[in-house]
C-alpha cells in the first residue's frame, strides 16, 4: 500500500455537480474533504453514506467509498457497514426530511447504540429536491415562497433530540463556516461513539426566510464563549445528567443569539467495544478480514444429537 | 395385538403450562432410542392460557409428517381432552390428572369422550404423586405433574427408562444438578405408577434398539427444526452479520444464532424495524461480509425498498421469508404458503432475484449455505422461502454432509486486479453481466454506489442508452444463475416415471406428500411427485416435461388459490387440472393428502379443499 501524503485531489471526484448555485451543500463537501485531508484518513478507509434528496448526492462528489442509498435509511446501512469493518471511518449524511421524518425511527435508535459513526443532518427546513415542501424542522408559522400556507406544525430541534436519544457527541454547525464545520467534523470522527452534527444549511432556492442574511448576525460559537460541553467523569451519573440538561437548554436558545459548536461530549464504551468483547474474531481484526472458507459445523450437529 | 414402535403421542394444555418442555422430553427420549420422530406444534398468538398442543410421532421407519390420529394423549387440562377426543385412535389412551379433572361420563357435553367406548382413560393421582416426591416441609411444585405424565407415557409404552433418564440429564445439563435429579425422580414415579397399575393394558409399545451404545454421534440422529438447519447452513457459509426484528415464525433463527454468536463469530442485531434489518444487512454485505435477515410476511412488506436497492446496486444479500397466513397480521403462529407471488414480484420496478424453496431440513441446510454463494457470485438478493411448518417442526435427521460445500465469493476487485487493469468501474459492462466488486477498504477501488440508475462508474444517469445497458447487464446475470444453478438442481422427482397420479408441490408439503405416496402405494395407487425448489429462475423446461408425461396432474398447496399452479401456467402454458388446497392455517397431514388424492381419483373434481377435523369440500 502506498503511503505518500494525501492531497486535496485525493478527496475529489470528476462527477458533475448539479446543486443550485450558492447551495450550502458546497460548503459541507469542502468541509468534509478538508477534515479528512487534515486527519490524513486514506480515501479507501472512509465510507460516506447518504440518503435521498440534495444531501444524498454528497458521496458522488467525495473521493472516498460512497453509498447513496434509500430515503431515510442511510443510518441502518451505515451501521451494517461499520460492524463488517469497524476500522473504516464511517460518515453518514442526510437531510432533515431524510433523518427526521421518514428516517426518524433510525435517528432515535442509532443514538442509543453509541456506534462509532458520525451522523450529520443538513438542516434547511425544506424538502428542496421535491420543490420546497416543509420539513420537520420548519418553524411553526413560517412560510417559504413555494408554500401555499404557513406551517402549522411544531418543529423538531435536531440537536436537542440527539442529546435525548443518547448520541454522545452533539454539535451544531453552519454550512458557510467551513473552518468551524471541518473542525467539528474532525472532532466528531475522532470521538469514540455516535456523533451528531446538525448543520444549519441555507437553501438559496426554496428557503427565503432562513437565509445567509438571517443567520450571519445571530450565530455565535459556544466554545468561544467558554461553554464546557465535556463530561469529565462519564461514570458519574449526576454529572452526565447535569451536562445533558445544560446542553438541551443551550440547544433551545433562539432569537437574537443562535449557538453553534459542541453541546455535549461524553465518552462511554462504544457499540463496537461491546461486540469485540462478545466476538473473539472481531477483537482480532474486522469481521470482513477473516477467511470464511472451510467452516465446520460438527459442534452444532453434535449439540442436536441424542 | 401389540403395535410396536409406531405411536402418535400428543401433549396439550394451556400456553405457558409446559406443553413444549414435555413434548421436547418425549421426542428426545424417543430419538435417544433410535426411533424416527416428527413433531409439530400448534399454538396461539398468546403468552399464557390459550390452548396449544404438540404432536410427536415416533416411528420405526423414516417418517416426515404427522397424522391426524393420537394413540396417547397427555392432557394438561380438560380442554385438551374435549378438543382432541375426536382424533383419538381406537384403543388410544388419555393421561390426565384424575384428582383435578372430573370427567362426568354421563355428561353429553363432554363431546367425543362419552361417545368413544373404544378409548381408555388413565386418570393418574398426579397431585398425590407429586406431593410424595417432596419432604414434609417442602412446598410441592405442581409443574412436576408434566414430567410425571411424560414418565407415565413411557411406562404405558414400556420403554427403557434409562433413555428417559439420560435425556432428562442432557436437557437440564446447564442447570443445577438437582433440577435433573428431581425431574428424573418425577418421571420415574409416573413411569412406575403406569407400570404397576396398568401393566400390559396399552397396546402401543416402544422399544429402543440401543443404538446409542453402538454408534458414534455422527452416525446417530439429530432432532432438528428447519429454522435451525437454515441457520446452520448460513453459519457454514460464513455468515457474519444477521439482523432481525422479532416476528413469528422467523425469530427462532435469530435466537439460535444469538445462542451461538460467540463460538460462530456471528453478530446478531435486533434492529428497530425490518427496514433497518434489511438495510443494515445491505451495509454489511456491501462492506464484504456475508449478511442475512429473516422475517415473515408483515416484515417482508417493510423490506421491499431494501430489496430493490440490493438488486439495483448489485449487493449480495440473503433474506429468509418464513411464511405465515396473511394478509395483514393474519394468523401469526400458523401455517401458510401464500407468499410465493409476493416474493417473486416484491418491490417496484423489475429487479432480478433468486428465490430458493427448501422442502425439508436437509434442503434448509443446503440452501442456507448455497444462497450465499449465489448472492455473491451474481451480486443480487436471494430469498429463501420457508414457512412455519418447516421452520418449527422437529424431525430426526442424519448429520448433514459437509462434503463438496465450497465457499465461492464471486468476482472481487482487489488492489492487484485494479492496478493491472489501470482503472476501476464498479458497474463495468461485461458479457456475463457480473462486474467485480471492490470492498470498501480496498486501495484504488473507491467507488460510489447509488439507488439511482447509474453509469458503469456508478454515478447517477438518466440517459436512455445507459439505462438499456444497465437493465440488460443486470438481467444477463439471471442467465448466468441458470447455468450455475441448473434446472436439475431446481427440481426433484420422486416415485416412478409412470404413475397413476402425478403430484406437484413446493416447500414444506414435501414430507406429507412423500409419506402419503407410501400410504397410497399400500392401497395400490402409484404416485410420483415433482418438487419445485426455485421460483426464480423457474425450472420451466423440467416442469413442462414432467407435466407433459403425467396421466393425472394434481397440485398440492397450503394456500387458497394454488398460487404455484398459476406460475406454472404462466411459465409453461400447462394447466394443472386438479388442485388440493388447505388454507385453514394448519399444515397438511399425510393422511389428509391421501384422502384428497383418493377424492380426486374417484370424482375428478377440479379442486379439493381440506381442513382440520376431517373437513373436505370438492369443487
Amino acid at each position: 500500500m502506498s503511503e505518500k501524503p494525501l492531497t486535496p485531489a485525493d478527496y475529489r471526484t470528476n462527477v458533475h455537480n448539479n446543486w443550485c448555485p450558492g447551495c450550502g451543500d458546497f460548503g459541507i463537501v469542502a468541509a468534509i474533504q478538508k477534515s479528512l485531508l487534515e486527519m490524513q484518513v486514506r480515501p479507501e478507509n472512509a465510507l460516506l453514506v447518504s440518503g435521498i434528496g440534495c444531501s444524498g448526492k454528497t458521496p458522488h462528489y467525495i473521493g472516498t467509498y460512497g453509498m447513496h442509498t434509500i430515503h431515510g435509511r442511510s443510518l441502518p446501512i451505515a451501521t451494517g457497514a461499520k460492524i463488517a469493518n469497524h476500522e473504516l471511518t464511517v460518515i453518514d449524511v442526510s437531510g432533515d426530511g431524510d433523518g427526521l421524518a421518514i428516517g426518524a425511527g433510525h435517528f432515535v435508535n442509532f443514538g442509543r447504540k453509541n456506534s462509532d459513526i458520525l451522523y450529520m443532518i443538513y438542516n434547511n427546513g425544506v424538502y428542496a429536491l421535491t420543490k420546497g415542501q416543509a420539513s420537520p424542522t420548519m418553524d411553526k408559522g413560517m412560510k417559504t415562497k413555494s408554500m401555499e400556507e404557513p406551517s402549522i406544525k411544531e418543529p423538531i430541534n435536531p440537536a436537542s433530540m440527539a442529546i435525548q436519544c443518547g448520541y454522545t457527541f452533539v454539535a451544531r454547525a453552519y454550512s458557510y463556516d467551513i473552518n468551524h464545520l471541518s473542525s467539528l467534523i474532525k472532532q466528531g470522527v475522532q470521538h469514540r461513539g455516535s456523533a451528531f452534527i446538525e448543520i444549519m444549511q441555507a437553501c438559496p432556492t426554496y428557503n427565503d426566510v432562513k437565509t445567509k442574511e438571517y443567520f450571519t448576525p445571530i450565530l455565535y460559537d459556544l466554545q468561544k464563549e467558554g461553554y464546557d460541553a465535556v463530561v469529565k467523569n462519564p461514570s458519574d451519573a449526576n454529572e452526565v445528567r447535569e451536562k445533558k440538561l445544560a446542553a438541551i437548554t443551550k440547544s433551545w436558545e433562539t432569537g437574537a443569539k443562535y449557538p453553534i459548536g459542541v453541546f455535549l461530549k461524553v465518552d462511554f464504551q462504544t457499540y463496537e467495544d461491546y461486540l469485540k468483547e462478545k466476538m473473539p474474531m472481531m477483537k482480532e481484526k474486522p469481521l470482513v478480514k477473516h477467511d470464511i472458507s472451510g467452516i465446520k459445523i460438527t459442534h452444532l450437529m453434535e449439540e442436536l444429537t441424542f | 395385538m401389540v403395535i410396536l414402535n409406531r405411536v402418535c403421542w400428543m401433549a396439550g394444555g394451556p400456553q405457558g403450562g409446559g406443553v413444549n418442555v414435555s413434548a421436547d422430553l418425549f421426542a428426545k427420549a424417543c430419538v435417544a432410542g433410535g426411533l424416527n420422530v416428527f413433531g409439530n406444534i400448534e399454538y396461539n398468538s398468546n403468552i399464557k392460557g390459550e390452548h396449544s398442543f404438540y404432536r410427536v410421532r415416533a416411528w420405526d421407519s423414516n417418517i416426515r409428517s404427522h397424522v391426524n390420529l393420537v394413540n396417547l394423549l397427555v392432557a394438561l387440562d380438560s380442554e385438551t381432552i374435549h378438543t382432541h377426543a375426536y382424533e383419538m385412535a381406537p384403543g388410544g389412551g388419555i393421561i390426565y390428572d384424575g384428582e383435578e379433572i372430573n370427567l362426568d361420563m354421563s355428561d353429553k357435553g363432554v363431546a367425543g369422550v362419552t361417545q368413544r367406548t373404544d378409548i381408555r382413560l388413565f386418570p393418574l393421582p398426579l397431585t398425590t404423586i407429586v406431593k410424595s416426591l417432596y419432604g414434609p416441609n417442602e412446598k410441592p411444585n405442581m409443574i412436576m405433574k408434566n414430567t410425571v405424565m411424560v414418565g407415565a407415557s413411557f411406562g404405558f409404552l414400556e420403554y427403557d427408562f434409562s433413555l428417559v433418564e439420560r435425556t432428562i440429564r442432557q436437557m437440564f445439563k446447564n442447570k443445577k444438578p438437582t433440577v435433573a435429579d428431581f425431574n428424573v425422580k418425577a418421571a420415574r414415579a409416573g413411569y412406575d405408577h403406569a407400570k404397576e397399575n396398568y401393566e400390559g393394558i396399552f397396546e402401543c409399545k416402544l422399544q429402543s434398539d440401543h443404538y446409542y451404545d453402538r454408534k458414534s454421534p455422527d452416525e446417530r440422529h439429530m432432532l432438528i427444526r428447519g429454522n435451525e438447519a437454515l441457520a446452520m447452513g448460513a453459519v457454514k457459509a460464513g455468515l457474519k452479520y444477521y439482523a432481525y426484528y422479532p416476528i413469528t415464525p422467523a425469530t427462532p433463527i435469530a435466537h439460535y444464532l444469538e445462542e451461538h454468536s460467540s463460538e460462530c463469530n456471528v453478530h446478531v442485531e435486533q434492529t428497530e424495524d425490518e427496514i433497518a434489518s434489511v438495510c443494515s444487512v445491505i451495509g454489511a454485505a456491501h462492506t464484504g461480509v456475508r449478511a442475512m435477515t429473516s422475517t415473515s410476511g408483515p416484515g417482508f412488506c417493510l423490506m421491499l425498498e431494501g430489496l430493490g436497492f440490493s438488486s439495483l446496486t448489485e449487493t449480495p444479500i440473503v433474506i429468509g421469508l418464513i411464511q405465515r397466513p396473511g394478509p395483514s397480521t393474519g394468523m401469526p403462529t400458523r401455517q401458510d404458503q401464500s407468499d410465493i407471488r409476493f416474493a417473486l414480484h416484491a418491490g417496484h420496478g423489475e429487479s432480478p432475484r433468486v428465490i430458493m424453496i427448501p422442502g425439508d431440513v436437509d434442503e434448509c441446510f443446503q440452501i442456507g449455505f448455497e444462497s450465499f454463494n449465489i448472492a455473491e457470485k451474481f451480486q443480487m438478493p436471494v430469498i429463501i422461502l420457508s414457512d412455519k411448518h418447516l421452520g418449527e417442526s422437529y424431525i430426526t435427521s442424519k448429520w448433514f454432509s459437509e462434503e463438496n460445500m465450497a465457499v465461492d465469493r464471486g468476482l472481487i476487485a482487489t488492489e492487484e486486479y485494479i492496478k493491472k487493469k489501470g482503472s476501476y468501474n464498479r458497474y463495468e459492462i461485461t458479457e456475463s453481466g457480473i462486474s467485480p466488486r471492490a470492498i470498501p477498504g480496498t486501495p484504488l477501488g473507491m467507488f460510489r454506489t447509488t439507488g439511482d440508475e447509474h453509469t458503469e462508474y456508478g454515478s447517477i444517469s438518466e440517459d436512455a442508452m445507459e439505462r438499456i445497458k444497465m437493465m440488460d447487464k443486470r438481467f444477463r446475470k439471471m442467465h448466468e444463475v441458470e447455468k450455475y444453478y441448473p434446472e436439475e438442481k431446481r427440481i426433484k422427482v420422486y416415485g416412478d416415471l409412470r404413475a397413476d397420479v402425478s403430484i406437484i408441490g413446493w416447500g414444506s408439503t414435501k414430507g406429507a406428500i412423500l409419506d402419503a405416496m407410501e400410504m397410497l402405494k399400500n392401497d395400490g395407487v402409484h404416485a410420483n411427485y415433482l418438487q419445485i425448489l426455485s421460483a426464480s429462475p423457474f425450472p420451466s423446461r423440467s416442469v413442462k416435461k414432467f407435466l407433459d408425461s403425467a396421466k393425472k396432474r394434481i397440485i398440492i398447496e397450503n394456500n387458497y388459490s394454488a398460487l404455484m399452479s398459476g406460475i406454472i401456467r404462466e411459465m409453461t402454458g400447462v394447466l394443472i387440472e386438479h388442485k388440493i388446497v388447505k388454507y385453514d392455517g394448519r399444515p397438511f397431514s399425510c393422511d389428509s393428502i391421501v384422502n384428497g388424492i383418493k377424492k380426486v381419483i374417484k370424482d375428478s373434481p377440479r379442486e379439493v379443499i381440506l381442513g382440520e377435523q376431517g373437513y373436505e369440500r370438492a369443487l
